[in-house]
């Protein structure tokens, strides 16, 4: 009980923390919540640190990501992102990571159906660990959208989810960082009151960089990798 | 070298006066063990048919031996067993030395473990907590004294439903089952992608995300199947195409662990070792060394040599692997305990590189080295966890069980391997005994042996040092792998799983990971109690700043320390060492508060922000397994942390 009594306490002060007294900096709690593997770190890292890295690693308890914005009328705030390992934490613990959050962001793999469909289980531990009090602002945000033609999740569901649980709804892609940080910057404006623009909001969109990525072709793990004689080029084609 | 053989046997006045040495301490063993084989292979006849739970009677040691017609007739039936259990027997490290390593059959080896171990006389249970706790263990004695604790008990008697079947014939109908459930199948997918696009299986696994390093792992691939193929030529042109220099410490073949033990150890240095009377481990199959650490730096030539190796792999996998130049100062950062101690790590020069090259160019016996490439190494912890998957159905897969089953294989990579390497060597040195009875006799030379041991009876025949050769070939040669990438990776599988069954039974991990992670929940809650009675400054700081406890441990706790960012991989394996034996979860607690206390200074005046980022790189210094284990040591939180208990209070399910 104790604890839940600290986690309260600090759900109220963490908006205004003891050392952003000096800064008058506003922070504000948001959460990525979604099953395994569907980009939550990557998402987090991008926003904060604009990097993405290849290789997957699993989150396993929680990462933790700090960025200082500044909306438009020179409003400063700090999100704090709680990168929620997907698995590793359910039930009884999730309240401990989520109480006092001012913003969950829900997040699904576009190409995984699976981690849509899992959202349901998430949002209803949300509801239940806020029980009676107000819900925080929730986001449904749908990653990887570099791989659309693989994409399976369609978006009348996705709307329809969202607008039955009233839900703000993104897009993005980590990997290009796509409406990466349109999306945090939205959040951070709704949460403190401020109104964005359009045109500002489009103003903080990074330049995304076509990407041509060459598959390989030939699984590594088939012989060795080699690459089979019949797909040379013997000789050029001679037209006669 | 045969000169310097030549030179230290005069010395000893006689070669006979080393082999007569070599063969009281097997014969030492094998009285030891003669009398309880009869009771092995009785067992393993009844294992088949009935259940094997009850322990049997230990076997006496035997009678003295009757001087039979052939020294080495014993092993004309189970070659493996009576090896092993000399090995696991015997009473010096000289006899382990030259009879175990020199005959085990790696490629049959654990398989045969359950029934050699249930007939062991000596019960687990004494093997003393203060030993493990105060003394690092060789790779081999690790792998041991896990597959003592993992299969004398609940691994041999089949699976839940009381089905007594042979336990590895268990583990493969496990490891081959095909997902039928939707649940099921969802279990391999999460496995897939974990360990598929993960960083599996590297021995000196670390948290830090890599860049594709496909590229190294390729030449690395290649570079061993090279040396499968024990063509050195091969070899060389690798290294030609791939530039790889023969001044500079060449990437490629350090990085390879399991060649290190030929690679990187010099004869000089092990005769040396031997020549000064220190025995690597002088405790035997279960040993570690008394000495001092900065005598035991030294003195264990086989654990030291590989170790460098393994540092640098594991700086390697950090990602660093264009600046070499980096290699020996991680080292000494890195795995090593103290700065002091640590001789500078040299990079094995082009001589010894060639020389081993061309030793295992030339070696013309069946001696396998363990290798595998990454996928290799992740074939074996995927296998596992689908295995797993279906033993505990309750379970099925959870992240961070990956990292558990990761480290427990690279246990059984890294024993199996350095028994691989003290086998390698001991065929080498054969080879000088060979060659020195090819040479024309020498007046200095007595060829003649006068036995002073136990056996004066077969003194003064000139056909015991041959016949020693003549029975050492034909047992390398029978030891072959037939195929070493496949059999023996199955078996580091086999050991792996056996050892994950054990934690996940006995020392109640099951729950760590079954749905609710009640147990998980509750080693967060003490933990917290702990945290606020014997750090209560910290404590304070962390509700101060809106920091729970548990967001920091739980990940420490869950992976049972393997995902502790930047943690050196010796340090684990000491954890764990202490956390297997005691059967509590004690050390855990004591390792999380000695983090924890060791850090406080650093993490008073920082807010919460800086406090995570602290946490989630911590400083590799404070890791080092000295340092640590020392502060954890100190930290005096009860004994209420019992494995069995937690078990039962959150078995309900």
């Amino acid at each position: 009980m104790a604890e839940a009594k600290n986690e309260a306490k600090m759900g109220e002060e963490s908006p205004e923390s003891s050392d952003s007294e000096a800064e008058n900096i506003k922070q504000f709690k948001v959460i990525l919540l979604g099953n395994g593997a569907t980009g939550k770190t990557s998402l987090a890292q991008r926003f904060a640190n604009d990097q993405f890295a290849q290789s997957y690693k699993q989150t396993i308890g929680l990462d933790f990501f700090m960025k200082r914005i500044t909306l438009p009328g020179d409003v400063e705030v700090a999100l704090q992102i709680w990168d929620i390992g997907g698995q590793s934490i359910g039930g009884k613990m999730i309240n401990n990571y989520i109480y006092g959050a001012h913003a969950c962001i829900m997040c699904y793999d576009i190409t995984n159906v699976d981690s849509f469909m899992d959202l349901e289980d998430w949002y209803r531990l949300v509801k239940k660990s806020f029980k009676d009090e107000k819900l925080p602002m929730c986001v449904l945000l749908g990653n990887k959208t570099d791989l659309n033609h693989m994409k399976v999740v369609k978006d009348t569901v996705a709307h329809r989810f969202a607008s039955e649980n009233s839900m703000h709804e993104h897009a993005v892609s980590a990997k290009t960082g796509d409406k990466v940080q349109t999306t945090f910057y939205q959040v951070a404006a709704t949460l403190s009151g401020v109104l964005m623009p359009k045109a500002e909001m489009d103003s903080h969109e990074t330049v995304v960089t076509a990407q041509i990525t060459g598959y390989e072709q030939h699984d590594s793990e088939v012989e060795g990798g080699q690459v089979p004689e019949y797909t040379h080029k013997r000789q050029s084609c001679v037209l006669s | 070298m045969i000169r310097r053989l030549k030179k230290s046997m005069s010395r000893r006045s006689s070669p006979a006066d080393l082999d007569a040495a070599v063969e009281v301490s097997l014969r030492r063993s094998f009285s030891l063990f003669k009398g309880s084989r009869v009771q092995v292979l009785k067992r393993t006849a009844t294992d088949d048919t009935e259940d094997s739970q009850e322990p049997g009677p230990a076997p006496e040691p035997g009678p003295a031996p009757e001087p039979g017609p052939s020294l080495f007739s014993v092993f004309e039936n189970s070659t493996v067993r009576s090896t092993l259990l000399a090995y696991l027997l015997a009473p010096s490290p000289v006899s382990v030395e030259h009879c175990v390593r020199a005959l085990a059959p790696l490629a049959t080896l654990s398989r045969q473990f359950a029934p050699l171990l249930s007939a062991l006389p000596h019960p687990v249970s004494l093997i003393p907590d203060l030993l493990v706790l105060s003394t690092p263990m060789s790779p081999v004695s690790r792998l041991q004294l896990y597959c003592r604790l993992s299969m004398s008990t609940s691994v041999t008697t089949g699976n839940a439903e009381g089905d007594v079947d042979d336990p590895f014939v268990v583990y493969l109908k496990l490891r081959n089952t095909k997902p039928k459930t939707q649940g099921e199948l969802r279990f391999f997918e999460d496995i897939e992608k974990d360990i598929h696009r993960g960083i599996y299986g590297e021995p000196g696994q670390s948290r830090r995300l890599q860049d594709d390093q496909s590229g190294s792992d390729d030449v690395l691939a290649r570079m061993e199947n090279a040396l499968l193929a024990r063509s050195s030529s091969q070899v060389a042109k690798i290294r030609r195409e791939h530039k790889l220099s023969q001044r500079a410490p060449d990437r490629a073949v350090i990085s390879a662990p399991f060649l290190s033990p030929y690679v990187l150890s010099p004869p000089e240095v092990r005769a040396g070792g031997e020549a000064a009377g220190c025995d690597p481990y002088p405790l035997g199959c279960i040993g570690g060394d008394f000495s001092p650490p900065h005598k035991r730096r030294h003195s264990a030539p086989a654990a030291d040599y590989l170790q460098p190796s393994l540092a640098q792999l594991s700086s390697i996998s950090e990602g660093d692997h264009d600046e070499p130049k980096k290699f020996a100062k991680r080292t000494n950062l890195g795995s090593q305990a103290l700065p002091t101690f640590v001789p500078a790590f040299a990079p094995p020069s082009a001589l010894e590189i060639s020389q081993s090259e061309s030793a295992i160019g030339s070696c013309n016996s069946d001696v396998h080295v363990l290798v595998a490439d990454v996928n290799g190494r992740k074939k074996v912890v995927r296998n596992v966890m689908r295995a797993l998957g279906f033993r505990f159905e309750d379970v099925g897969y959870c992240q961070g069980m990956d990292y558990v089953v990761g480290h427990v294989s690279n246990i059984a990579w890294s024993g199996l391997n350095e028994l691989a390497g003290g086998f390698k060597r001991l065929v080498d040195q054969q080879k000088e005994y060979v060659d020195l009875l090819a040479q024309p006799h020498d007046a200095s030379l007595p060829m003649t042996a006068s036995f002073t041991g136990e056996q004066p009876s077969t003194a003064g025949s000139p056909t015991t040092l041959g016949f020693f050769v003549e029975e050492l070939n034909k047992l390398t040669e029978s030891v072959s792998f037939p195929n070493p990438t496949t059999s023996v990776a199955l078996e580091i599988e086999y050991l792996t799983y056996t050892i994950t069954v054990k934690l996940f039974e006995d020392r109640a991990i099951r729950q760590l990971f079954s749905p609710g992670l009640a147990l998980l929940l509750d080693l967060c809650t003490q933990f917290k109690g702990l945290l606020k009675t014997h750090l209560p400054v910290l404590a304070d700081h962390f509700d101060e700043i809106g920091l729970d406890s548990q967001h920091i441990v739980l990940a420490w706790f869950q992976t049972l320390f393997v995902y502790v960012p930047n943690v050196p991989r010796t340090t684990v394996s000491r954890i764990w060492d202490i956390f297997f034996v005691s059967g509590s979860f004690r050390v855990f607690h004591q390792v999380a508060l000695a983090i924890c206390s060791l850090a406080q200074p650093l993490v008073l005046n920082m807010n919460l922000e800086e406090v995570f980022s602290f946490f989630q790189a911590l400083p590799r210094q404070m890791l080092e397994e000295e340092t640590l284990l020392l502060c954890s040591n100190s930290m005096d939180i009860g004994h209420d942390y019992d494995c069995a208990t937690m078990r039962k209070k959150h078995a309900r399910a």
